[in-house]
C-alpha cells in the first residue's frame, strides 16, 4: 500500500464511520423537537417521555460522533494538508461556521440533557430547537464544502497553482450546493425516521409488552411511518434533481454510477450486474430510460466515459453503490406504503412478524443508503480531490507513518462502534417510555 | 495588535479553554481512582462534548494558519495520532464504564485505563504546543522537556483543585500542594531556562507568567492559613487559561519557533478578520454555554442514582 492509497483508505474509514453517527446528529435532534414540541402543544406526557428516550440516545450516539468529527477535523489538516491549505483559502468561511455552529449544537445539548425536569417544558423545547437548528446549520456548511469539491468556483488560479481573485459567496454556494445539501440532509432525516420506525417494529416483535405499550407503539410507528414516507418521496425528488444537475455538472460521475461507457442519445438505464473494466455486464437493461431521468427527453444525449481520458476516469465501482442506494430508498418507499395501506384498511399483517422484520430490516438498509450516497460521490469524483483542480494525490501528505495508522484506526472505529450500540442497548430504555 | 495576532491569540484561547475542561476531566478520574463517590457522580459522557473546543482551534489553525500545514502535518502526524488513540480508547472506555458496566461490579482496572488515556490525550496536545513553541519535539530540548512536565503537573494540581471545591480547615490538599510545585516550574523553573538556553521566546510574556506563578503560589500559601482572596478554584482556571495565551505570545513573530513565522503562515487575507470577529462574537456564548453546564452539573450530581444523561 502506498501513502495516497493509505490516505484514501484512512479518511475514507473515518468519514463512513463519521457519517453513520452524522446522520443521527442532524436527524434525532430534529425529530426530538419536534416530538417535545408535540408532547407540549397537546399536554401529552408519554410524547415527553418518548422524546427523552431518544434524546438519551442522541447523547450516546453524539459521544461517538463528537469524537469521530474531532478525528476528521484533526485527520484532514494531518493527511491532507495541501487540500486543506487550498480549500482553506477559498471556502476556510464554510469550515469556521460549520465549526461555530458545531460548537452551539454541543454546548445546547450538554444544557439540553442536564435540565430535563429543571425547567420549564418550553424553554427545555426552546433549548432542544436551538440544538436542531444548530446541527442542520452544521450540516449545511460542511455539505457546501464537499459540493464545491464536486463544482469548485470562487476562485482563479495564478501561475504556481495557488487561488486568487477568492469570491467567497460564489464558493460557498457552488453550484452543487443546492442539489447536494437537499438530498443529503433530507436522505439524513429519512435515514433516522426509518430507524426509529425499526425501533419499535423490534419492540412489538421481540419484547413481551403491555396492552398499553403495544398501542403506543403502534401509534408512534404509524406517525414515523407517514413523515418517512414524505421524507422518503422528498428525497426521491432531490435525487432525481442531484441527477439532473450531474448530468449537466459531474456527467462522468453520473457516467460512472450508471456504467455508461460510450456517450449516445436515448441512453438505456442499466440496473444491476457486475463490473468488468469501464463497462458494466449482464445488467438489466430498460431502454432510453438513463437519458429521461437525466434530461427529461427520452432521446436526449447522455455523456458516457468515453469522453474522457483513461487515467481521469472514476472507477465504475461506483455503479454497486448508485445501484444499492437507489434500491434501498425505492423498496423503502414501497414497504412504507404498503405499511400504511395496511394500517388504513385494518390489515392484521400490517403488525405481523414478517412486516415488522422488514421495518427493522429497512431500518439498517436506510443507513447503509446514505453512506452508499455518499460513496457515490466521493467515489465519482476520484482520481480528483478538488474537480479538475486537485488530484488526491497531490492533496495528500508524504508522511509514510498514514501507512500504519491506516491499519489501526478502523480497528478502534470498530470497538467504538459495537461498544456505541451496546451502550444503546443497555442505556436506553425505549419500552420504559411507552408504559 | 494586528489581526493575525489576534488569530494566535483567539487559536491558543481555544486550546487553553479545552485545557480547563481537561484538568476537570483528568480531577475527576483521579478522584474516582479513590473510589471518591462525589466525583462519580460528576463523571458524565457529557464532557466528551468538550473535544468541540479542540476542532474549534484546530479548524481556526487550519484556516487561519494554512501556509503551516505541509510542515505541521510532517512533523507532528505521529503525536497528533497518538492523541487521536486516546480519545478513541477513552471514548470507548466511558460508553463501557458509563453505560455498559454496572457500577458494583466495575473493576479498578478500568478506571485506570480511563485516568491512562485521560492524560494521554492533553498530554499529545500539549506536545504538539511545544513543538510549535521550541520548533523540536518535546523530549529534544530542555524547554520541551520542562514545558511537558509542567502540563502533567498542572492537570493534576489544577484537576484536584477543581475537583476539590469545598475544602475546610486550614491544611494544604494534594491538590494544592501539586499546584504550588507547577506554580514553582512556571514561575522559577520555565524563566530560568529561557533566559540561559537560546529559546528565542520573548521575555516580557515569560516575566508575567513568572509573576503571575508567584500570586498564585501567595494565594495557595494564603488559603493554608485560612485567608482567602478569591476561591482557589478560580486562580487555577485563570491559570490554566493564562499560560497557553502568554506562551503564544512568547513566541511571536513565530508560529513554529525559529522556522515559520506567523505572518509567513497566515493565508487567510481574504476574510481572517471575519472569521476573527465571528470568534469574538462565539465567545460569550461559549462562555454562557459553559456556566449553564457547569450549573446543572450539581443539580445531577445530587442524585442518589447514577445521572441519567
Amino acid at each position: 500500500m502506498d501513502v495516497v492509497d493509505a490516505a484514501r483508505g484512512l479518511i475514507g474509514d473515518t468519514l463512513a464511520f463519521h457519517l453513520f453517527f452524522v446522520l443521527f446528529g442532524v436527524g434525532l435532534p430534529v425529530m426530538i423537537a419536534g416530538l417535545e414540541g408535540f408532547s407540549i402543544y397537546k399536554k401529552n406526557t408519554r410524547a415527553r417521555l418518548v422524546a427523552r428516550s431518544w434524546s438519551r440516545a442522541l447523547t450516546i450516539l453524539f459521544i461517538a460522533g463528537a469524537l469521530s468529527g474531532t478525528i476528521v477535523s484533526l485527520q484532514f489538516n494531518l493527511i491532507w494538508p495541501t487540500f486543506t491549505a487550498f480549500a482553506g483559502k477559498v471556502v476556510g468561511v464554510s469550515f469556521a461556521l460549520e465549526g461555530f455552529a458545531f460548537l452551539i449544537e454541543a454546548l445546547f445539548l450538554s444544557i439540553y440533557m442536564l435540565s430535563w425536569d429543571k425547567i420549564r417544558p418550553l424553554y427545555h423545547w426552546l433549548i432542544g430547537c436551538v440544538v436542531a437548528l444548530s446541527a442542520l446549520t452544521s450540516a449545511f456548511f460542511i455539505t457546501t464544502v464537499n459540493a464545491w469539491m464536486n463544482t469548485p468556483t470562487g476562485f482563479r488560479l495564478d501561475a504556481h497553482g495557488n487561488p486568487i481573485d477568492i469570491n467567497t459567496k460564489a464558493a460557498v454556494f457552488s453550484p452543487a450546493a443546492k442539489t447536494e445539501i437537499s438530498h443529503s440532509v433530507l436522505s439524513y432525516l429519512f435515514a433516522v425516521t426509518l430507524a426509529l420506525m425499526a425501533v419499535y417494529a423490534w419492540m412489538l416483535w421481540r419484547r413481551k409488552l403491555t396492552t398499553r405499550a403495544k398501542a403506543s407503539a403502534k401509534k408512534l410507528m404509524l406517525g414515523l411511518a407517514v413523515i418517512a414516507l414524505l421524507l422518503g418521496l422528498a428525497v426521491g425528488f432531490a435525487g432525481d434533481q442531484a441527477g439532473k444537475f450531474d448530468a449537466k455538472n459531474e456527467p462522468y460521475k453520473l457516467a460512472a454510477a450508471e456504467g455508461l461507457h460510450a456517450t449516445q442519445n436515448g441512453a438505456p438505464l442499466l440496473v444491476g450486474g457486475y463490473v468488468q473494466g469501464d463497462q458494466v455486464k449482464d445488467a438489466v437493461k430498460i431502454p432510453k430510460l438513463l437519458s429521461f431521468l437525466a434530461t427529461g427527453d427520452f432521446n436526449g444525449r447522455v455523456v458516457g466515459l468515453d469522453q474522457i481520458a483513461k487515467g481521469n476516469r472514476p472507477p465504475v465501482t461506483v455503479h454497486y453503490f448508485f445501484d444499492a442506494m437507489v434500491g434501498i430508498g425505492t423498496t423503502s418507499i414501497i414497504v412504507l406504503v404498503a405499511y400504511l395501506c395496511a394500517r388504513w384498511r385494518n390489515w392484521r399483517w400490517a403488525h405481523s412478524k414478517t412486516m415488522l422484520a422488514v421495518i427493522v430490516g429497512f431500518g439498517f438498509l436506510g443507513i447503509f443508503a446514505a453512506e452508499f450516497g455518499w460513496m457515490v460521490t466521493e467515489f465519482g469524483r476520484q482520481p480528483y480531490a478538488i474537480q479538475g483542480v486537485m488530484r488526491v494525490s497531490q492533496a495528500a501528505t508524504h508522511s509514510r507513518e498514514v501507512i500504519r495508522f491506516a491499519e489501526l484506526f478502523p480497528l478502534f472505529y470498530l470497538v467504538l462502534l459495537i461498544l456505541t450500540v451496546w451502550g444503546l442497548r443497555k442505556g436506553v430504555h425505549f419500552q420504559e417510555a411507552l408504559k | 495588535m494586528n489581526i493575525i495576532n489576534a488569530a494566535i491569540l483567539i487559536i491558543a484561547g481555544f486550546f487553553a479553554a479545552y485545557g480547563v475542561a481537561c484538568s476537570v476531566e483528568c480531577g475527576i478520574v483521579l478522584k474516582m481512582l479513590t473510589k471518591d463517590k462525589v466525583s462519580r457522580r460528576m463523571f458524565t459522557p457529557l464532557w466528551e462534548i468538550t473535544n468541540v473546543l479542540l476542532v474549534f482551534g484546530f479548524t481556526a489553525l487550519a484556516i487561519l494558519f494554512n501556509g503551516a500545514l505541509a510542515s505541521l502535518s510532517q512533523a507532528l502526524i505521529s503525536t497528533l495520532s497518538v492523541a487521536l488513540f486516546a480519545m478513541l480508547a477513552r471514548a470507548c472506555l466511558v460508553l463501557f464504564i458509563f453505560y455498559i458496566k454496572d457500577e458494583d461490579t466495575l473493576g479498578h482496572l478500568w478506571v485506570w485505563l480511563l485516568a491512562i488515556t485521560s492524560f494521554l490525550v492533553p498530554l499529545s496536545f500539549a506536545a504538539a504546543g511545544i513543538y510549535l513553541l521550541t520548533g523540536q519535539l518535546f523530549y529534544q530540548s530542555w524547554l520541551g522537556a520542562i514545558l511537558g512536565l509542567s502540563t502533567l503537573i498542572g492537570l493534576i494540581g489544577g484537576g484536584l483543585v477543581m475537583v476539590n471545591r469545598k475544602q475546610t480547615g486550614r491544611r494544604l490538599l494534594p491538590g494544592e500542594l501539586v499546584m504550588a510545585l507547577w506554580y514553582l516550574l512556571l514561575g522559577c523553573v520555565l524563566p530560568l531556562v529561557v533566559t540561559h538556553k537560546d529559546t528565542g521566546l520573548n521575555q516580557l510574556p515569560i516575566l508575567i507568567m513568572c509573576l503571575g506563578s508567584g500570586a498564585g503560589l501567595v494565594l495557595i500559601l494564603a488559603s493554608s492559613i485560612g485567608f482567602k482572596l478569591i476561591k482557589l478554584w478560580q486562580s487555577v482556571v485563570l491559570s490554566i487559561l493564562a499560560a497557553p495565551l502568554l506562551l503564544a505570545w512568547a513566541n511571536e513573530p513565530y508560529l513554529i519557533n525559529a522556522k515559520l513565522t506567523l505572518r509567513a503562515a497566515y493565508g487567510a487575507q481574504t476574510y481572517g478578520s471575519a472569521v476573527v470577529l465571528g470568534l469574538f462574537i462565539m465567545l460569550p456564548f461559549i462562555a454562557l454555554g459553559g456556566w449553564l453546564f457547569l450549573k446543572l452539573l450539581p443539580a445531577q450530581t445530587s442524585k442518589k442514582s447514577r445521572p441519567t444523561a
